[in-house]
């Protein structure tokens, strides 16, 4: 069941909204979608849903072109949240249900049990508007998943949520993707989607810059990272090395991205020269590592 | 069950249980109810109740004759009684007492009598004006005697000149059928009623379709619809379910006329003329092409906005279309024959409601009515076309507002 997007563009007017972008999302996989404002993500993933159609190229779901009729197997979240304000909360889950092909009844069985698992009892009779930002965040959540759909598009399913709202979020993303939906989500939280998401694409300027399995990825990069902690916290002989670039990390230490032609041994050794080591660690690249090779330091 | 019809339920029974149409449902229906009922039972009223005069004849030469041509007045078909009261003194005291009595009128006659008399009819009530004729039209018959007599015409001479000839006025129609002044002032009420309830569910449920899709837009609910649904199911449902209030609405407020009529009938004993079914089909047809070209047309303006600040801009030129044959009923409804109401009956958006009244109150002839409709069909076909395309396109735009090269862009597709 693998979404394939094939040679896809787009144009609105004068800009060139997504250009030739080819990528595919295994069955059951999760797939974060990155890349700064204006990469093109929205316009592909409302590509995807047919919400517009391509100028170019095709996107096929289980080998075949999307139709109004296959689309039903999705759901989406968009960025842009929306639910009739004066509709309440379940009777609105279950006819957005509805019109995913699910009967009355059927679609009422799964709005309740969603509402159960995200914790919307309460608010389940109270019109729309009547709901915090959070709970009606919920409700658009449990609108999408709720047809238990093969294939799942949220488009920044956690902004605008406080920490709690979020943990509780990211555990229905997880009981969603462990159900083995397919899933396709964008985020700008790069740690979020490091931690969330198998397969990664990422788009810069409407053009697709890289795509494929995170791991892989991440072994394929030249680089690779140090984490480094001096008793003295002081760094500033690491300012002499060529290609390389620190961040400050976590209680005083730094993340140290080093390039393909140095041996991170060589960081250790004149760690050592300068103070006491009390940490140090050899790792892959992060995600934001990646990203900021890739695209520069836009939204990050 | 199809998403189309998934819309138009949802439609239907959100926009139906909310206070906004439960409410003017009911109160256009009593105002359409009250407006029936309320001339007939003041016209018994006054007809039941007998109009008093005051009369202060300065001349001393009328009142008693009056009073006894009155009295001899009474009793004839259609007459009202006439209770008159002969009274002295200042004239002020006396508008006095006609100002603070609403039912009852002054008459004052001065002047030489009878080569120069003067009458003034007085009343606080407009009601009491209407019958001004019941003393005034015996006085006049007195003065104009008596100026006869003066120039040596016998009595029985001036009786017979003064005696009223028959009349008949009655409204004649292509058919070749002829209608008495009431029965033709019975069908302009009824034209006026069927076409003032048109006009306002057209109107009224218009603009249900545009706060629909400036909401939907506002809330951004609008693109998790499109990810299920596509914009010709969303307009449709939304047209569909809307105008099944509509319908609601309007027969509700045909209902209320009906038994307004009905009831009126039984009180004045006098028959409105009802239409019959071809002619109630017709205006059923320019209802749902005048409720589909306006709905439609009110899609297409809401999606062109994202904002509620700007939807007076972009109703207004629709609304201003549908409001501009309001501006000719009055004449239609004088002269339904004329070339000025033939032509304008025959031009959509004025078809809806000046083809209406002329059919409910005159006999069109049948090209002019198939001129209209077929007319009025293709507008309608085209509207809908356009402001589909315009509602397509322009649904999920958001910030500035197009502009016209860009609507018109939307057009060729």
């Amino acid at each position: 069941m693998t979404l394939r997007v094939d040679s896809v563009s787009k144009r609105f007017g004068a800009v060139q909204a997504v250009s030739s972008v080819s990528f595919e999302v295994p069955a059951g996989r999760v797939c974060g979608l990155l890349g700064s404002n204006g990469a093109g993500k929205t316009t592909t993933m409302r590509m995807i849903l047919r919400i517009f159609l391509a100028d170019d190229g095709v996107i096929s779901w289980k080998g075949a072109p999307i139709t109004d009729q296959s689309r039903k197997a999705f759901g989406y979240l968009p960025e842009e949240r929306g639910l009739y304000p004066k509709m309440e909360a379940r009777e609105q889950i279950i006819y957005l249900t509805q019109l995913k092909g699910r009967s009355y009844d059927d679609a009422a069985k799964r709005t309740d049990q969603w509402i159960e698992r995200l914790e919307l009892g309460e608010y389940a009779r109270r019109r729309v508007e009547q709901l915090s930002k959070g709970n009606q965040q919920k409700v658009q959540f449990a609108a999408t998943v709720a047809s238990s759909p093969e294939l799942c598009i949220l488009d920044e399913p956690f902004s605008g949520l406080d920490p709690v709202n979020t943990m509780v979020m990211e555990q229905a993303f997880r009981t969603v993707a462990a159900e083995g939906t397919t899933v396709l989500f964008s985020a700008h939280n790069l740690d979020q989607v490091e931690a969330l998401c198998e397969d990664v694409v990422l788009l810069h300027r409407s053009k697709l810059v890289l795509s494929g399995g995170l791991r892989e990825i991440k072994r394929a990069a030249r680089r690779q990272t140090v984490k480094l902690r001096m008793e003295s916290r002081d760094y500033g002989f690491l300012d002499r090395l060529v290609g390389v670039v620190v961040r400050e990390g976590k209680a005083g230490s730094v993340e140290v991205s080093v390039p393909g032609d140095m041996k991170p041994n060589e960081i250790l050794r004149l760690a050592s020269q300068a103070g006491t080591v009390v940490d140090y660690s050899l790792g892959d690249p992060s995600l934001r590592e990646i990203y900021l090779e890739k695209v520069g330091g836009a939204d990050v | 069950m199809s998403n189309l019809w998934l819309v138009a339920r949802r439609e239907f029974v959100a926009r139906g249980k909310s206070s906004g149409y439960i409410i003017t449902t009911i109160v256009m229906a009593l105002v359409l109810l009250g407006t029936t009922l309320a001339p007939t039972f003041m016209e018994k009223k006054s007809r039941t109740e007998a109009l008093t005069v005051n009369v202060l004849d300065n001349t001393g030469q009328v009142a008693t004759p009056l009073q006894e041509a009155v009295k001899m007045m009474a009793g004839q078909p259609g007459a009202r009684e006439v209770v008159m009261n002969i009274v002295t003194g200042d004239e002020e005291t006396q508008m006095d007492v006609a100002r603070k009595n609403s039912n009852l009128a002054l008459l004052i006659v001065d002047g030489n009598f009878p080569g120069a008399v003067k009458a003034r009819y007085y009343s606080a009530s407009a009601n009491v004006m209407n019958y001004a004729g019941a003393v005034l039209t015996p006085l006049q018959g007195i003065v104009r005697a008596a100026r006869m007599q003066a120039s040596g015409v016998s009595p029985t001479v001036a009786a017979e000149i003064l005696k009223p000839m028959d009349e008949e006025l009655k409204q004649i129609t292509v058919s070749g059928e002829s209608r008495s002044q009431s029965e033709f002032m019975g069908s302009m009420f009824v034209a006026l009623g069927v076409v003032m309830v048109l006009y306002m569910v057209v109107l009224l449920n218009g603009q249900f379709v545009f706060q629909g899709v400036l909401e939907e837009k506002v809330s951004r609910v609008v693109e998790v619809m499109a990810a299920s649904v596509g914009p010709k199911d969303m307009l449709s449902g939304k047209v569909l379910g809307l105008g099944a209030l509509g319908l609601v609405q309007f027969l509700a407020m045909m209902g209320a006329w009906a038994a307004g009529t009905v009831v009126a009938n039984m009180i004045t004993e006098t028959p409105t003329p009802m239409p019959g079914i071809d002619k109630a089909l017709v205006a059923l047809a320019f209802l749902v092409m005048g409720y589909l070209l306006s709905a439609t047309l009110m899609a297409a303006a809401a999606s062109t906005i994202s904002r509620m600040e700007d939807q007076n801009t972009v109703v207004m030129p629709v609304t201003m279309l549908q409001a501009l044959p309001m501006l000719f009923i009055t004449p239609v409804l004088m002269d339904p024959n004329s070339s000025t109401a033939a032509v304008l009956s025959m031009i959509p958006f004025f078809s809806q409601s000046i083809m209406v009244m002329r059919i409910l109150m005159t006999d069109v002839p049948t090209w002019q009515l198939g001129v209209s409709v077929g007319l009025m069909l293709l507008t309608t076909l085209g509207g809908v076309m356009a402001g589909g395309r315009i509602y397509r396109a322009a649904l999920l735009s958001y910030g500035t507002r197009p502009s016209l090269k860009q609507i018109f862009g939307y057009l060729k597709g």
